[in-house]
């Protein structure tokens, strides 16, 4: 049976369902529903803890620890608290620990406002904390895609034993939309070789990032980076719409795919070729598919509520064989289905 | 036609089950029935997203007057409250609809206002939809009230089921979702609410409640008419 819930809400609840059952996390608007679903619903599951932290940095931290022990654990934040958490999101991919961290983007830079932007785009897939590492970021569209994908970052942090990032906005955070959950979702990857599950009768186990020798340190990151070589062949996601036949592109993730939705009917309508490419993972980002897209299209728009952060991967993406243009606002202002339009039409 | 009993009517709820939805539309059959003035107050401290001001532009064109926080801190993430709002009670110069934020913290801000309440009667209405989370039990729905009204120090008066799933809503849902909001006996039932888009005239007459016609205000930016977060500059969609 379908229920109404908030985005933040659903993941929430699509978390417990995915075995999360340890959740730390500090307030900030427009996340706080996570917190409070979480501090109602996990102390009555068994094994079950909700632990307010004393800041982000405290959360990301407890994190590190509860999944250490193999268990499945959370925190959420947004754009300044997700800056503060960046060093202990750097520390868990060193360490190849399998941690999701939900990112419901506010206003900035700065203390910014509490209004949506998807100007964290470059925080969440370029690094954003220290070294060479990466982290896997999902960007939902809708709420039943906050659910569905939040039971996809557990389940591929647990796979690569990588953290993974849900990355939404403030709007699809509170915005409410009907959503199936199952009663529960699998959840058995086997940990008992890495994590700290007390050494009675085995060998220690060891949760660590530092290497003091260069060539070990050198061994190590490229093992990471063969591992990750391997998400981007096997885990890039993307939804196509109408690109067929498209002249024009327009790329978009998050919310702002909603308003591009909206746009390329209208461009339609009008006889305009346009179609839209919805990355859904951002990292890793689906090039291949913009690459061969560049042979039929005549340019590609990125559109995004930022000053163009994506669009940089969309130039890379189509190496420069295709005018790509950007079309974004910022603030907080969501743009308009309209607006998309005559910025397609601009440019033609 | 709206009851015409007290002239103070407030809102209240789970977080999501419609409160602001149902107090707009409220104002505005409030108006279109004539009654002049007629004040929409936003007590929505809890939660910044999906407020009454933010259709405040559109609802003061319609001859609806608007209270809710200071001028110019509309975005703020502060409980500021305009000290306007206390002229509600003293004026006593037409209805009154007051949309309170979500659940029991959302309730604790009409307290605040408890010797304004205690000056006149009023309404005290809850607003239930059967397919938010927190309201899926008649017992969850019951404790949640009970601990808005403590919270706000005033008795629910009357229910109002607005059993819908957004744009999956079909009259088997409405029909259901009433028979699920009918489990809480505690409080009268007073109206079940219909989105103007799945009302067919006739079609509810057998359900033995009055049926209030809502039109959906609070759009998403991608619909026609949708509201935006921000911008003073009051951008709305064509």
């Amino acid at each position: 049976m379908k229920v109404l819930m908030k985005g933040n809400e659903a993941l929430s609840e699509a978390a417990i369902r995915a075995g999360a059952t340890l959740y730390f996390g500090y307030p900030i608007t427009p996340q706080n529903e996570i917190g409070e679903y979480m501090s109602r619903r996990l102390p009555t599951i068994p094994g079950g803890a909700y632990i307010q932290a004393e800041t982000e940095v405290a959360s990301i931290n407890m994190v590190y620890g509860a999944v250490s022990t193999g268990r499945r654990a959370m925190t959420s934040s947004s754009s300044p608290g997700i800056s503060l958490m960046m060093e202990g999101i750097s520390y868990l991919a060193g360490a190849e620990l399998p941690a999701v961290v939900v990112s419901i983007m506010r206003g900035g830079p700065g203390l910014g406002n509490i209004n949506p932007e998807q100007a964290d785009y470059f925080q969440a897939t370029k690094g954003g904390g220290h070294g060479s590492y990466r982290m896997i970021v999902l960007a939902p569209a809708s709420v039943q895609e906050m659910t569905d994908l939040t039971v996809l970052a557990f389940d591929l942090a647990d796979k690569y034993r990588n953290p993974a990032m849900v990355i939404a906005d403030g709007n699809l955070g509170q915005m409410m939309e009907p959503v199936e959950l199952k009663d529960s979702y699998p959840n058995n990857y086997d940990h008992s070789d890495w994590a700290l599950t007390g050494a009675k009768g085995r060998k220690g186990h060891t949760i660590t990032s530092i290497y003091l020798d260069a060539d070990e340190m050198e061994d190590y990151i490229h093992k990471l980076y063969r591992k990750y070589g391997e998400i981007e062949r096997v885990e890039t996601r993307h939804e196509e719409f109408l690109t067929d036949d498209a002249d024009v592109v327009i790329v978009a993730y998050g919310i702002v795919s909603r308003v591009v939705r909206s746009a390329v009917e209208l461009l339609r309508a009008e006889g305009i070729k346009a179609g839209m490419v919805r990355p859904i993972t951002l990292w890793p980002y689906p090039k291949a598919v913009l690459r061969k897209l560049a042979d039929t299209a005549k340019f590609f728009l990125a559109c995004e509520m930022s000053m163009g952060q994506m669009v940089e991967d969309v130039q890379l993406s189509v190496e420069g064989r295709r005018p790509v243009y950007f079309y974004g606002r910022s603030g907080g202002n969501v743009p308009t289905p309209a607006e998309v339009v005559a910025a397609v039409k601009q440019r033609m | 036609m709206i009851d015409p009993g007290p002239r103070l009517t407030v809102i209240s709820g789970a977080f999501g089950t419609g409160k602001t939805e149902i107090a707009i539309n409220l104002a505005l059959k409030l108006r279109a029935e004539g009654r002049d003035p007629v004040t929409l107050v936003d007590l929505d401290i809890v939660n910044l997203y999906f407020r009454s001001r933010q259709k405040a532009y559109e609802l003061e064109q319609l001859g609806i007057r608007v209270i809710s926080s200071v001028e110019g801190m509309e975005n703020a993430d502060l409980p500021a409250l305009s000290p306007e709002i206390n002229a509600c009670f003293d004026r006593k110069d037409g209805p009154v609809v007051f949309d309170l934020g979500g659940s029991d913290l959302g309730g604790t801000v009409a307290a605040y206002l408890h010797r304004g309440f205690a000056s006149e009667p009023s309404h005290h209405w809850l607003v239930v939809n059967p397919y938010r989370p927190f309201n899926q039990t008649a017992e969850a729905t019951v404790e949640m009230a009970e601990r808005i009204a403590t919270r706000a120090r005033l008795p629910i008066t009357g229910m109002i089921a607005n059993p819908h799933l957004i744009n999956e809503t079909t009259p088997e849902i409405i029909r259901e979702g009433l028979a699920r909001v009918r489990e809480v006996t505690r409080y009268p039932l007073v109206y079940l609410s219909v989105m103007e888009e799945f009302y067919v005239p006739g079609a509810f007459d057998d359900l033995g409640v009055p049926v209030m016609v809502i039109g959906k205000q609070m759009k998403q930016p991608w619909e026609p008419g949708g509201i935006m977060m921000a911008g003073k500059r009051g951008k709305r969609c064509p």
